[in-house]
């Protein structure tokens, strides 16, 4: 008489599509690191098949392997487990575990969470960025520092520089470029960086040149 | 659980990523998607390529497996579309109809779905048939009726053990020894 272990017990289970609970983890994991179980197992289907009169195939045998190979070189898809347990609490420092299942599986909601954030920032900052005085929801805002004047005629120059780009080989706009240069660096801080795509503008059309 | 129970939870385990599970399903489930495929195509080269996209193609589509039929419904449409797709690109008729597919929809994973000709020239149906058949007939009448039981009437445990008024363990067992003794005789066959 034939004494099966606890793992041929499992396996056989499996096959009849019934396993107990904690018999069918066991079965999966026996089946990954035994090969032989792994055969066993495909070979009591074929039991069954033949059995009910279905034909079985040699070569068809092999699509398991082929599958397993072709799948060797693509990424890991998965979904959220919503049968695993609930993540531990984050420790103090949190870091975020991009080698495990675990971590993978929270990636496109950490993407999310930047991206968000990045688009919040911009909604919020850029059209001060972009604008400068004249633009964007913060032209109202009473609480707003006003630039200071000089500020803002260098700032309506630049305007002028990004519509007709300019060359430093003329010395009067090498003067301008010089004042400008010397005015962001005093009072950028200051102006609540309006001014800043104009001023990265002609200071990048000029480097170009 | 049931057998579609356990389809499901390897399922859920291949969507989290464990790639394990979609290999057992891909093994439980490989001689009948190449049979169904082998219906349509002639050549057993193009059999084994066309099932295998089949169950690629289901592998990248898994995340969006929600378990509302059977896996092998699901899996059955897919490679019905392969097959389709295949033949089209070879310039053939594709199957005209999804009657096959809706069929299988409609049944229980517990059904058992009989395929009506073999995908390739070499198969070992009838060597394995005739093994099996005599291994069984070899066997003791009660493991006989246990397996016969399980494999050709579908039956679960429960209703083995009714049948046989015995305990479940027991039909465990019985089961388990009948299978053991066609696997001594069929290993040669699959492993020489």
């Amino acid at each position: 008489m034939t004494t099966a272990t606890p793992e041929q017990r499992h396996l056989a289970a499996l096959i009849d599509g019934e396993p107990d609970p904690g018999g069918f983890e066991r079965a999966i994991e026996a089946i990954a690191r035994d090969a032989a179980l792994r055969a066993r197992f495909e070979r009591g289907l074929l039991i069954g098949r033949a059995l009910r009169g279905e034909t079985s195939s040699l070569a068809a045998r092999t699509i398991g392997a082929r599958v397993s190979a072709a799948l060797a070189s693509e990424p890991v898809r998965m979904r959220p487990d919503r049968s695993r347990p609930p993540l531990r609490p984050a420790p103090a420092r949190w870091r975020p575990d991009w080698s495990s299942n675990q971590g993978a599986s929270n990636r496109p909601a950490a993407a999310l969470a930047i991206a968000a954030s990045l688009v919040a920032v911009a909604i919020l900052v850029g059209p001060g960025l972009i604008g400068g005085p004249s633009g964007g929801p913060n032209r109202d805002a009473p609480s707003r520092a006003q630039p200071a004047p000089a500020l803002t005629e260098i700032n309506a120059i630049a305007q002028a520089w990004m519509v007709e780009p300019r060359t430093l080989d003329e010395p009067a706009e090498s003067r301008v470029l010089s004042a400008l240069l010397v005015d962001h660096r005093e009072r950028a801080s200051a102006s609540g960086l309006t001014g800043f795509i104009p001023y990265a503008a002609v200071v990048g059309q000029s480097g170009l040149r | 659980m049931s057998e579609r129970e356990v389809d499901q939870a390897l399922v859920e385990r291949a969507q989290a990523g464990d790639r394990r599970a979609f290999d057992l399903l891909v093994l439980k489930y490989q001689q009948k998607i190449a049979a169904l495929i082998g219906r349509y195509l002639r050549d057993s080269a193009d059999v084994l390529d066309v099932t295998q996209e089949a169950f690629l193609k289901a592998y990248r589509a898994l995340p969006g497996f929600r378990g509302e039929s059977a896996f092998y419904t699901w899996i059955y449409r897919i490679a019905i579309n392969t097959v389709k797709n295949h033949m089209v690109a070879q310039n053939r008729r594709p199957p005209g109809d999804d009657i096959e597919a809706e069929l299988a929809e409609q049944m229980e994973m517990g059904a058992r779905l009989r395929d009506s000709a073999t995908p390739e020239r070499e198969a070992l149906s009838d060597e394995i048939a005739h093994t099996v058949q005599d291994a069984l007939d070899a066997l003791p009448e009660d493991l006989r009726a246990a397996i016969m039981f399980r494999e050709i009437d579908g039956m679960s445990y429960d209703e083995i053990a009714t049948a046989m008024e015995c305990p479940i363990g027991t039909v465990r067992s019985r089961i388990f020894r009948a299978r053991e003794a066609i696997d001594k005789r069929i290993r040669p066959l699959l492993e020489g």
